[in-house]
């Protein structure tokens, strides 16, 4: 049985309001596909069944995170695109070495981090090429929306499906232990790390300013209004020479006229304008 | 004057030039050269699912069924492959054999060997790594898999 027009709407508006990610028109069978396994895991029989929960209870439970959840991707991989990273470690990092020698702090901050792979390639990048950096405050603060996927990233265990995409073979070994089928990052790594759930959406609580901003692959889900929002507190976190990078799909065009672009063969970063 | 030669119609060049039997100039200007990757396994099931992606990629393509064939193909063509995807087990001469025998040579410097096996343990991956080999990766895999691998080498079949 497909979702009835009602339901589709209330599900629509529901993650639109809470993670404002639009889900197009026409887009039932989606919704019914990522939501038929929430419906029998809470033992409802169908998608109906679920959305009646939810209409009944609509203030903050966990049927509903579980329903926003479902609805999101979490898609992601270690050095995803590669060249972002490559301009990360030879042109970002070398940079803010330099400017930022008389404080030696480096604050970092992955948005939409999914499962782990962003914050943890950009801890390998760190560990492995900046030794000097060992002296240094280096802080790598890693969120998502979804409770689940930080958990996943929490615990730094990753598949062979996971290992084998785009991770460097070296990275691998020095970064991994392998037990049983699982590929586990190191302590010292994954020590460099922390995680926190945080709503792009919602206000930003306890954030403070910092050098790179990684917003990768996220905002293509929100409307423009919802983007802007988003790029206005981004850009409060930003001073004269952080950089902000996004997905290498993504850009600014149409959105925002407030950030300046450097663009390092095919890599675009953004930095605010004053 | 312009020379010509028959080259195999792989999908992008189909798109390029059109769905005939092409005649390509021989003196393609250097970003129409096309990256040159060879495939070793016994396999002949697996050689041709890497082969097909390879190709679909945008390689050129050769293949072979073990190491020692592979190492006679490498010795006999004037140009060689870019890369070499090598697998681990394979009859008169191992795919870590093969590594190892390449690296003795100076004439293959420039070429970049990538296991692609079902090895999928720590140490298997840290000794091919010391005989040579630049790239690791395990099976299953996808197109996606390897086409990410072989950028981490630096190599952009586009
Ligand atoms: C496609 S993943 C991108 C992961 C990673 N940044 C990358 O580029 O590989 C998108 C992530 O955005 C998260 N997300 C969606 N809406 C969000 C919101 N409103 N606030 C914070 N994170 C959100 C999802 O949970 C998901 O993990």
């Amino acid at each position: 049985m497909s979702i009835n027009q009602q339901d589709f709407t209330y599900v629509q508006t529901l993650v639109r309001q809470k993670a404002g990610i639009i889900i197009d028109d026409g887009k039932e069978y989606l919704i019914e596909l990522r939501l038929k396994p929430v419906a029998i895991k809470n033992g409802y029989e169908n998608v109906s069944g679920l959305v009646q929960k939810l209409k009944e209870h609509s203030r903050h439970n966990g049927t509903h995170e579980q329903v926003i959840e479902a609805l999101t991707t979490n898609e992601t991989s270690f050095f995803r695109d590669l060249h972002p990273f490559e301009v990360f470690k030879n042109v970002i990092v070398p940079e803010l070495i330099e400017k930022n020698a008389a404080t030696r702090t480096l604050k970092i901050w992955s948005a939409a981090c999914s499962t782990g792979q962003e914050p943890y390639t950009i801890a390998m990048i760190l560990r492995d090429s900046f030794p000097q950096l060992a002296h240094w405050n280096v802080s790598i603060l890693a969120t998502d929306l979804a409770g689940k996927v930080l958990d996943k990233a929490r615990s730094g265990v990753f598949s062979q499906l996971e290992v084998n995409r785009g991770l460097p073979a070296l990275m691998m070994v020095k970064y991994f232990d392998k037990q049983g089928d699982s590929w586990i990052i190191k302590e010292p790594l994954r020590k460099m790390i922390v995680f926190r759930q945080l709503n792009l959406l919602e206000h930003w609580s306890g954030m403070h300013t910092m050098d790179i901003i990684f917003i990768r692959n996220v905002l293509i889900y929100f409307d423009v209004e919802a983007k802007r929002s988003i790029l206005k507190k981004v850009r409060e976190l930003m001073k004269n020479d952080s950089f902000l990078l996004l997905g290498s799909t993504e850009s600014l065009i149409n959105v925002t006229t407030d950030f300046n672009n450097v663009r390092h063969d095919k890599t675009f970063c953004f930095k605010r304008k004053f | 004057m312009v020379r010509c030669q028959l080259v195999t119609v792989t999908p992008r060049r189909r798109e390029r030039y059109g769905n005939h039997q092409l005649q390509l100039p021989d003196l393609l200007p250097e970003k129409e050269r096309y990256m040159k990757a060879m495939v070793i396994d016994d396999s002949r099931a697996m050689r041709t699912i890497l082969m097909q992606m390879l190709s679909e990629i945008g390689f050129d393509v050769s293949g072979a069924g073990d190491g020692k064939e592979a190492l006679k193909l490498l010795e006999d063509c004037k140009e060689c492959p870019d890369v070499a995807l090598v697998d681990w087990y394979m009859p008169e001469m191992s795919g870590l054999d093969f590594v190892k025998k390449v690296r003795e040579q100076s004439d293959f410097d420039k070429l970049q060997l990538m296991m692609v096996t079902s090895e999928s343990e720590m140490a298997r991956v840290v000794e091919a790594l010391e005989a040579g080999a630049n790239e690791f990766v395990m099976k299953p895999f996808t197109k996606d898999v390897v086409k990410e691998k072989l950028e981490i080498l630096g190599i952009h079949a586009e």
